[in-house]
């Protein structure tokens, strides 16, 4: 019974004396266990700014089924969804998000092991190559001077005094060689490294990047995929895990992004890599926590000093687990989390229009 | 000839590293007179491509064989193609090893022996 999920109002904080964060909403079932008074500001907006009162953040409460539409005037935004640890649900979330939403582009960017489609099942029916650029060096022209060899940053070529030896797998498509080459040996080839699937789950656009096996550079599927972003919807972006150029490709250009980590010390402390580059990329985020109740409350506190805003606790639960291993995402199996994720979406809004009237220009990949 | 011996550090008392392309120190050492000349890795915590940028290295040392613990794919492929041979499986010092090479108590390896990324620490 003790799975009711908390969603916690938040609400930025400007002005002193006014700004005591309310927590304005809450999803309570009853018999549920009070949600502790905590909520979170957001970091401070540029100084001077009188907030109007239509950009109070609060999560209002839309029954479960109904769908939020957005606020007179919004405009459809681009969530990604992304942690530092890998396995803390970003693929749980997102698919519960999409499908809380009357429809959606849902992009699955994480090229290397997309796995989203296993829970939205969706028809494929369009697949698009993609490739990068490879050198395709003409030896007989070659007169292994090593200038490719020594440009290369990726160590892909070797060169010596008798042949010259290419490893495609550490390539990263530059082109630096072809530009050094004193004999204009190599030329531009190129080299099919993924493919991206377009289709459909339903009311959801879908859209997944896969990475050949032994290809190590998910950057330009990725990047290919997010041209395909539509303008006339909602786009959830399920990011790869981790802080790397994958990620960065994923989550720039993002209205927001969701940090989904899980409460133990390697959820922290991979949590706090992800806030960093985050910050780093100037997109407002939040943190969702699964899996609560597992570890400890280090997490809750880290966000309370850093002014994180935690969207939603996920508590531990053994039948969304059994569900995930089944493929049914867990707003399938608990329609009641709908609320929930519009609850979280409609936060979401409510921040990312605060930001934007403050000036803070998102949304960039489009 | 010139003999290449991954080691982990800058002396002939140091003992084999076991690992090519993330060694700490490559050894070059003239068999016949034992002078030796130590260059430290480069590529030692290296993302990718340790061991082919290890690979060019010992070829523009002009190292005729290499001594080491293990090699990987892209190292072995290089090296094979630039024609230095390759010993792996190596222990000890690497002042034995010489000794062992010059006695011909060694064996050439015929394919690598380990994974791209073995040294990599991760």
């Amino acid at each position: 019974m003790e799975r009711g999920l908390r969603v916690q109002a938040q609400e930025p904080v400007r002005e002193q004396g006014e700004g005591e964060v309310n927590a304005e909403e809450r999803w309570e079932e009853a018999g549920q266990v009070p949600v502790p008074e905590n909520a979170f500001a957001l970091p401070a907006e540029p100084q001077g700014h009188t907030k109007p009162a239509s950009h109070v953040i609060s999560l209002s409460a839309p029954s479960a089924g109904q769908v939020w539409r957005g606020s007179k005037g919004a405009y459809s935004m681009v969530i990604s969804i992304a942690s530092g640890k890998g396995g803390t649900g970003k693929t749980s979330v997102a698919v519960s998000l999409a499908l809380s939403l009357e429809t959606c582009q849902f992009l699955d960017c994480d090229v290397e092991e997309p796995n989203a489609s296993l829970f939205l099942r969706p028809s494929i029916d369009r697949k698009i190559s993609v490739g990068t650029l490879e050198p395709w060096i003409d030896e007989s022209k070659c007169s292994h001077c090593g200038e490719c060899s020594s440009i290369c940053a990726y160590h892909a070529i070797a060169v010596f005094e008798k042949n010259v030896l290419l490893f495609p797998p550490l390539c990263h498509g530059c082109g630096g060689c072809i530009l050094v080459c004193p004999e204009k040996a190599i030329a531009e080839g190129k080299r099919n490294i993924g493919v991206i699937e377009e289709g459909a789950s339903n009311s959801i656009a879908f859209t997944q990047g896969i990475l050949n096996i032994g290809e190590h550079m998910a950057t330009p599927v990725i990047r290919e995929m997010k041209r395909l972003i539509r303008k006339d919807m909602h786009v959830i972006i399920d990011s790869p895990p981790g802080t790397s150029c994958p990620v960065i490709e994923s989550i720039k250009g993002s209205d927001f992004v969701l940090l989904v980590t899980e409460p133990t010390p390697f959820g922290l402390n991979d949590l706090k890599l992800a806030v960093d580059v985050v910050r780093e990329l100037k997109i407002p985020f939040g943190v969702i926590i699964n899996c609560d109740g597992i570890g400890d409350d280090r997490v809750k506190e880290y966000c309370q000093e850093e002014n994180i805003p935690l969207l939603l606790s996920i508590p531990w639960s053994r039948e969304i687990a059994e569900a995930y291993s089944r493929g049914i995402p867990a707003v399938d199996v608990f329609p009641e989390l709908k609320g929930k994720f519009h609850s979280l979406f409609h936060g979401i809004t409510r921040i990312i229009e605060n930001k934007r009237a403050c000036g803070v220009q998102l949304g960039a990949c489009r | 000839m010139k003999l290449c011996i991954s080691s982990t550090k800058n002396d002939l008392e140091a003992s084999v590293d076991a690992r090519f392309g993330r060694c700490q120190y490559f050894l070059f050492i003239d068999a016949e007179t034992m002078n030796f000349e130590a260059i430290e890795n480069p590529a030692f915590i290296a993302g990718g491509g340790a061991g082919v940028q290890a690979a060019q290295l010992v070829v523009n040392k002009k190292a005729d064989v290499v001594i080491t613990g293990n090699v990987g794919p892209n190292a072995f492929e290089a090296l094979r193609a630039a024609g230095v041979k390759i010993v792996t499986g190596a222990q000890g010092s690497v002042k034995d090893l010489v000794e062992k090479f010059k006695k011909g108590e060694i064996e050439y390896a015929a394919a690598s022996s380990v994974e791209t990324h073995y040294g990599a620490g991760r």
